[in-house]
């Protein structure tokens, strides 16, 4: 088979309708586009599954493999002690191997690809469950941080090897839980401005994943997952800020007293390693996008923006000066700005689920400042009474405008 | 699946797989070869979600000497041990190896001024941890490696090991 009288390889045709299926659920082509691709190679259109159906199996083999997953962990922590130890350990490899084996022969011998990545999911949770289970049965201590950190080391090259957006996923969650459990060990000598402390760590972490995402969205080979990593460092990034506009978690900066304590120097050098590495990556693929011609405002913005929020967390974790209010106010103004940046981008970058993440944090300000302010001003019923009227007032606002929004971004238009 | 793809599948379960032996292994070897002490206890008693219940020890070599006080967090601190006659005591406690002691354990300083040997955790069977948090008399069987790294073997109430079928009178 060949297009351009190129000769096409069999393994690329076998990919082509789950890529093409991918690149048209991304929104980077539409579905008359999807067809025009798959007839250029001369394949059935029919070979293009139906996004419907394969959405509901990939959501129901993944929330079978997550149930499955956690109760194996959750049986396992209950009823291991009455087996002998070899026994245990003999069950926990042998069950790594075989979920592994089971995913394998689903997708690759059987050809059953979404229920195939739901099972190495499941194989991903069961190395996790395993490495927990061999601490429980060494008795390593319960908050040892190295746990977690073996867990998402060994998932990692999973989700570069298979891809599969559940995997990807997993996998820097994964990265993000285990840096909270190194975290007490690193604010252990900290004893005040600990909230400010770890949760600007959090900011930076999240602003490191986007950037991972931002760079891996310029390479082909990457694309595919690379809004797993844009999405998740967002959320976080914009999780942590939203924590830092609250006046309470500056409790510690009422007198001037700022962070107190010692810091450990393994805080300081991934910080310092996150926030270099952010910058760097976020410059790089905004000259990459201007190597191909993309020269729009936005993507220079996003590295001012960046840059800021990094420049905002060092001084309020290092610097330490200005007490209990004016952190707040600057934390609640860059939210402002990140949430009314972020919603013009993704208008003008056309991303529909960027539109909807900024739309749900910024859902979650307007009803965090409703109570913050109204609590103790008026009457307890005459808050809630209020605060459902403003809820069923917003909601309608914000979906008329979601959907002017998202109707302007698509093409053909649509009602979102 | 490409072929390349195939052996990179593979390559990283057997990755996986080949750290679980190891880490199985490390254990392992420090059950088999290190010294057997025994170590008096107080517990607590905690659970993980992804472990299940355990009882947390505190040892009675944990408690700093007051010399030691300024030690920062997290600072490694060397006890060296001698048998007594019910269970090991702390005879010596140093900031460096102790080179002349045969047995010797290494903590670092926690933030509750005391000593953490990374052997605080004795998991237990569901619903069985107030077993152990409410005897009288723990002692815990540890084997302790040549550089001073700890492992929990069993632990003793009164003189018996741990059963959690039975209840104490």
């Amino acid at each position: 088979m060949t297009t351009e009288n190129q000769p096409v390889d069999g393994e690329f045709l076998d990919r082509l309708p789950e890529e093409v299926l991918l690149w048209q659920q991304n929104g980077t082509i539409t579905a008359a586009q999807a067809r025009t691709i798959l007839g250029s190679y001369s394949l059935p259109v029919s070979g293009l599954p139906n996004p419907t159906q394969g959405r509901l199996i990939s959501g129901l083999s993944i929330l079978g493999a997550v149930l499955v997953g956690l109760g194996i962990i959750l049986f396992f922590a209950a009823n291991w002690d009455g087996i002998d130890r070899g026994i245990k350990l003999v069950a926990i490899v042998a069950a790594v191997l075989s979920s592994y084996g089971l995913g394998y022969f689903l997708y690759t011998v059987r050809g059953y690809q979404r229920v195939g990545t739901a099972m190495v999911l499941l194989a991903c949770f069961t190395f996790g469950a395993a490495v927990h289970l061999v601490g429980q049965i060494y008795n390593i201590d319960v908050n040892d941080p190295d746990l977690f950190l073996y867990w998402f080391l060994g998932v990692i090259p999973m989700a570069y090897v298979t891809r599969p957006r559940p995997i990807v996923l997993l996998s820097v969650l994964l990265l993000l839980v285990a840096v909270g459990f190194r975290l007490p060990n690193w604010l252990d000598q900290v004893f005040s401005g600990e909230p400010v402390v770890g949760v600007t760590l959090y900011l930076v972490l999240g602003l490191l994943i986007f950037a991972v995402g931002r760079l891996k969205s310029e390479f082909a080979v990457f694309r595919p997952f690379s809004d797993v990593y844009q999405m998740v460092g967002l959320t976080t990034a914009l999780g942590a800020l939203y924590v830092l506009t609250f006046r309470g978690v500056f409790n510690s900066y009422e007198d001037g007293l700022g962070v107190q304590g010692r810091v450990d120097s393994g805080y300081w050098a991934f910080t310092y390693a996150s926030g270099g590495l952010t910058a760097l990556l976020l410059v790089g693929a905004a000259w990459s996008r201007r190597l191909r011609g993309d020269r729009r405002l936005v993507n220079y913005l996003e590295v001012v923006g960046a840059g800021v929020l990094l420049a905002a967390a060092f001084i309020a974790v290092r610097v330490g000066v200005g007490g209990d209010l004016l952190y707040p106010i600057v934390f609640n103004t860059l939210l402002g700005l990140c949430l009314l940046g972020l919603l013009i981008a993704g208008y003008l970058l056309a991303q529909e689920v960027l539109v909807n993440l900024t739309l749900g944090f910024i859902s979650l300000d307007v009803i965090t400042r409703y109570f913050e302010f109204s609590w103790s001003l008026l009457d307890r019923s005459m808050v809630f009474v209020a605060a459902g009227v403003l809820l069923l007032i917003g909601g309608f606002l914000l979906e008329r405008g979601r959907r002017k929004v998202v109707s302007a971004m698509r093409p053909s238009g649509g009602t979102g | 699946m490409s072929r390349k793809t195939k052996i990179a599948f593979w390559s990283v379960v057997a990755a996986q797989v080949v750290f679980l032996l190891v880490f199985i292994g490390v254990k392992e070897n420090a059950l088999r070869t290190g010294t057997e002490v025994i170590l008096r206890a107080l517990p607590v008693d905690p659970r993980s979600p992804l472990q299940g219940d355990y009882a947390t020890l505190d040892y009675e070599i944990g408690r700093l000497p007051s010399y030691m006080n300024d030690l920062p967090v997290g600072e490694p601190v060397y006890v060296s041990l001698a048998p007594g006659p019910e269970v090991w005591t702390a005879v010596d406690y140093r900031a460096t190896k102790p080179k002349e002691a045969d047995v010797y354990i290494k903590g670092k300083v926690a933030s509750s001024g005391r000593l953490d040997f990374n052997i605080g955790t004795y998991f237990v069977p569901e619903g069985t941890g107030h077993i152990i948090e409410q005897s009288e008399d723990i002692r815990v069987v540890v084997k302790i490696s040549g550089g001073g790294d700890a492992i929990i073997k069993q632990v003793l109430l009164g003189e018996a090991p741990f059963n959690p079928n039975v209840r104490l009178p």
